[in-house]
């Protein structure tokens, strides 16, 4: 699974932006509050059937964009593995 | 800093030629106590480098990522860690560095040029060929080391060298230490004099006086907190946050970082605001990394539990609508939100530290001086400690580690300690934050004004 967000226009609204993701078997997506944005996790796809869905989205004027990925800033963090190895 | 397999390799040559950093050295040498061993060693790393940094910056030249390399010699050598003594620099054992020292008849120490060139060919690039030592250095085992070390001593060779003008004075071997650089995090210390510079030079303790951060609820977003070490515990009510990673509302800290974090800035004895109540959001795993989404289900549910302040040290060089729009939704109610600008040494942009509304720490060392690694830009607005922090770690140990992510809790505390004396928004918190503020001597390095952040001169005005 990989993650990804759709981004809405604020005059539609979040409702009828889940309700198009239901109707297109969009499943295991995360509603946010203050954003117009709706994250979802899909299967790993080919880049044609990612192509298709990402047209499909954009004739209801829906943005499919991959999310960020966010980590400790570089060189940072102390495993749990890593603290057990060492003790 | 170069690195062999997680190995840093210091050199102390270069040290005898500048007079502080060998008043430094021969200060190291002759002490007896491992942690402060340790702390001298590092700060003389961290000054090297600088000197090394500025060094360059006169030359108009940009350091190159792996080429502060340093070769391992006599101090770690020399030093005999009393028994039962805690550290984790133990020598490698199936590998060690070969030191061959050079010298030419003009005494020229530098190796650049032809004669490098040549011995990079003779060992395939693996010899370091330093450019402020009269030295070279390679990796090898145990093995291959006689091998070599017979080739250096080989009159042949010198035969050869000769039409380089150079002649080997010195081979010999040297085991490989690990050495405390910046980002390797030391667990297990315990508290001796010294350990506390960044509070004392943020003012934490003259702040103190006047508040603890009381009544203050600040959100840590980060990899959970061990709410049961004895530095967090008071500082947790019922509700310890949300994990967000595995969707359960233990946030229980599987990494270390944001226990850390946490300890700079609620921490009993090694915190600032340490009355303050702490919420944990875990949006990071136990390798640190996490979604977008999280992040931003986080911050959402910190609006929705009317914290006074927001920290964040992560970060991702992607920004995006979403991400800003959840910013500006914390800071127009109000929410303080700080985050660390990055340790990427240069002055890249990394988010969400560098979102409108989002305060952006850089790290400073204990000279008062930006470290090395911390990113520097016109998105940057203050700068607090950031190397060698000691705070807290899971499982009640407490330990050091270093970054823009050590930096940022310091913020992040002031504001719990100026939003517990008057209810002040984010943008007039920011402002005073940078008035209040102090001067480092960073324009050379970066280009960029940077201030520090003082904690005394925050609230006494606040009062």
């Amino acid at each position: 699974m990989k993650n990804y967000q759709v981004i809405y226009d604020e005059k539609v609204g979040k409702d009828p932006v889940v309700k198009r993701l239901a109707e297109l078997g969009l499943k295991d997506i995360m509603q946010s509050k203050y954003t117009t944005a709706i994250f979802v996790k899909l299967p790993n796809m080919q880049s044609e059937e990612m192509s298709r869905l990402e047209e499909i989205l954009k004739k209801d004027n829906l943005i499919l964009k991959p999310q960020a990925e966010y980590s400790l800033p570089k060189g940072e963090g102390f495993p749990k593995k890593d603290i057990n190895s060492e003790k | 800093m170069k690195e062999l397999a997680g190995y840093t390799i210091l050199d102390f040559y270069r040290l005898d030629l500048d007079p502080e950093f060998f008043r430094a050295k021969k200060a190291i040498l002759s002490t007896t106590d491992w942690n402060k061993f340790i702390f001298g060693l590092s700060g003389i790393i961290d000054k090297l480098q600088h000197g090394y940094l500025n060094k360059l910056n006169e030359k108009k030249i940009r350091p190159r990522e792996g080429e502060l390399a340093y070769l391992v010699d006599e101090v770690l050598a020399n030093y005999r860690p009393r028994k039962n003594e805690k550290h984790n620099f133990e020598p490698r054992r199936k590998q060690e560095a070969l030191i061959i020292e050079l010298c030419d008849d003009s005494g020229c120490y530098s190796l650049k040029g032809d004669f490098g060139e040549f011995l990079k060919k003779e060992f395939e690039a693996r010899i370091n060929v330093h450019q402020y030592a009269s030295a070279i250095s390679l990796f090898c085992d145990g093995k291959e080391s006689a091998r070599i070390l017979e080739t250096f001593s080989k009159s042949s060779f010198s035969a050869n060298a000769a039409s380089y003008t150079k002649r080997v004075k010195r081979a010999r071997r040297s085991n490989i230490f690990r050495l405390p650089e910046p980002f390797r995090p030391i667990r297990n210390i315990k508290k001796t004099e010294g350990l506390d510079w960044n509070l004392e030079d943020i003012q934490a303790y003259e702040a103190q006086e006047v508040t603890r951060g009381e009544k203050s609820l600040i959100g840590v977003i980060d990899t959970g907190v061990d709410y049961t070490h004895d530095e967090l515990k008071e500082r947790f009510g019922k509700d310890k946050g949300y994990d967000f990673v595995e969707d359960k509302e233990d946030p229980y800290d599987l990494n270390g970082h944001g226990t850390h974090v946490a300890g700079t800035v609620a921490g009993k004895k090694v915190g600032i605001a340490n009355e303050c109540t702490l919420l944990a959001y875990r949006v990071l795993d136990e390798d640190g990394s996490g979604s977008e989404a999280d992040v931003i289900a986080a911050i959402e549910m910190a609006i929705d539990d009317n914290v006074d302040a927001i920290n964040m040290s992560l970060g991702s060089p992607a920004t995006s609508l979403p991400l800003q729009q959840v910013c500006s939704e914390a800071y127009k109610r109000g929410i303080f939100v700080a985050a660390a600008a990055g340790n990427d040494g240069n002055s890249h942009y990394n988010y969400p530290a560098s979102l409108d509304g989002v305060v952006s720490v850089a790290a400073t060392t204990r000279n008062r001086k930006k470290a090395y690694f911390s990113n520097s830009n016109d998105m940057v607005d203050i700068a607090a400690p950031g190397v060698d922090i000691y705070s807290s770690l899971p499982d009640n140990d407490y330990g050091i580690f270093s970054g823009t992510s050590m930096a940022t809790p310091h913020i992040t505390a002031l504001a719990a300690l100026g939003k517990s004396l008057k209810k002040i928004e984010a943008k007039e918190l920011e402002g005073l934050l940078k008035v209040s503020g102090i001067n480092i001597d960073d324009k050379d390095l970066s280009g960029y004004e940077i201030k520090l952040a003082q904690a005394y001169n925050l609230v006494k005005d606040l009062k």
